[in-house]
């Protein structure tokens, strides 16, 4: 059964946003932000905008709704997007990667070319995982806080799941492991 | 957040970024286009690296993505790649050449009907292709592809 409808009633509600795609070609793919993911787009105080990335991320989000290609490097490594290492899981980023300062949108799929992005991150502030199970990594933390808006917009459905990435980018997309 | 008419604009230096990333990665997914159809074609990563004067390194850095090109980059690698460079600006209010049915949101927006046309707002944005020479055309809108000559 589609999310799509979930997904009108969250819009309706104002609890999620679609990005506005500011093109003269019709969208490819699906990008809302929850009020969260909007507020570290747009307000002047947090920590992306702090570090002056905004344009960059709009570029970045831009690609995906326009469906241009998602794409690895010469050694298949994902750069665009990119699934992180679970627990918890089917956390994933688009990653900001620019010469000042990088930012990483944390987000789930709902459905193929559906990203839901919770969290907007610093790539600065996420500092290395730490190996040690005795305390959560930054990135550990942000990847439960981006399953705990998860639940709190879909209680009682998960993510969507698929066996590589052609089955969550269903065009345009390099071929890499997940 | 209630609507999306309260979103806020961009400041003019976060224009200028968006600017700059959407030229730049037009650009970059020009130049990917080709490199893909030259690796079908039998090219190999040591071979641009040759045609580009031998940098392995530099090739393989500017390979993993376009956060470092400039518009000498894309020159070097259109070379390499035997390509040519088109350059067009389009307005945001141009006609699409083929209009299309297909609308990603339909069905997961209330107000979304299948003949909703895109959000345009107050700037531009950029797609690519790279070939030939520079013509710019309105203000807003850009679109770059490499083609073999």
């Amino acid at each position: 059964m589609s999310i799509a409808p979930s997904i009108k009633a969250l819009t309706e509600a104002g609890k999620l946003c679609k990005f506005p795609l500011q093109s003269r070609q019709l969208p490819k793919r699906r990008l809302f932000l929850t009020e969260t993911a909007l507020k570290d787009l747009q307000s002047p105080n947090s920590a992306t905008n702090i570090l002056g990335v905004r344009g960059f991320i709009e570029s970045a989000m831009t690609r995906w709704v326009l469906g241009q290609r998602v794409f690895a490097d010469d050694k298949g490594k994902p750069r665009f997007l990119k699934r992180l290492d679970s627990p918890p899981p089917e956390i994933w980023e688009i990653r900001v990667i620019e010469p000042r300062v990088q930012a990483r949108l944390f987000g789930r799929f709902a459905e193929p070319d559906t990203l839901i992005l919770t969290r907007f991150h610093s790539r600065g502030v996420l500092r290395d995982r730490k190996k040690s199970a005795a305390h959560d990594s930054e990135w550990q933390v942000a990847m439960k806080e981006c399953e705990a808006s998860w639940n709190k917009l879909f209680p009682g459905e998960a993510p969507f799941s698929g066996p590589n990435i052609h089955a969550y980018v269903t065009e345009n997309c390099d071929d890499f492991t997940i | 957040m209630t609507s999306q008419s309260k979103q806020i604009a961009m400041s003019a230096n976060e224009r200028d970024d968006y600017g700059f990333a959407r030229v730049r990665d037009a650009a970059y997914d020009g130049v990917m286009d080709l490199w893909r159809r030259r690796k079908d074609q039998g090219m190999t990563q040591a071979q641009l690296a040759d045609a580009l004067g031998g940098d392995a390194g530099w090739l393989s850095r500017n390979l993993r993505g376009p956060g470092n090109w400039t518009l000498r980059t894309v020159g070097r690698f259109v070379q390499a790649l035997n390509g040519e460079v088109e350059f067009k600006v389009h307005g945001l209010e141009d006609p699409l050449p083929v209009r299309s049915n297909y609308h990603a949101y339909v069905g997961y927006e209330p107000e979304m009907t299948a003949t909703a046309g895109p959000t345009v707002r107050q700037r531009g944005c950029v797609t690519s292709s790279v070939s030939g020479p520079v013509i710019l055309k309105g203000p807003v809108k850009i679109n770059t592809t490499v083609v073999v000559p």
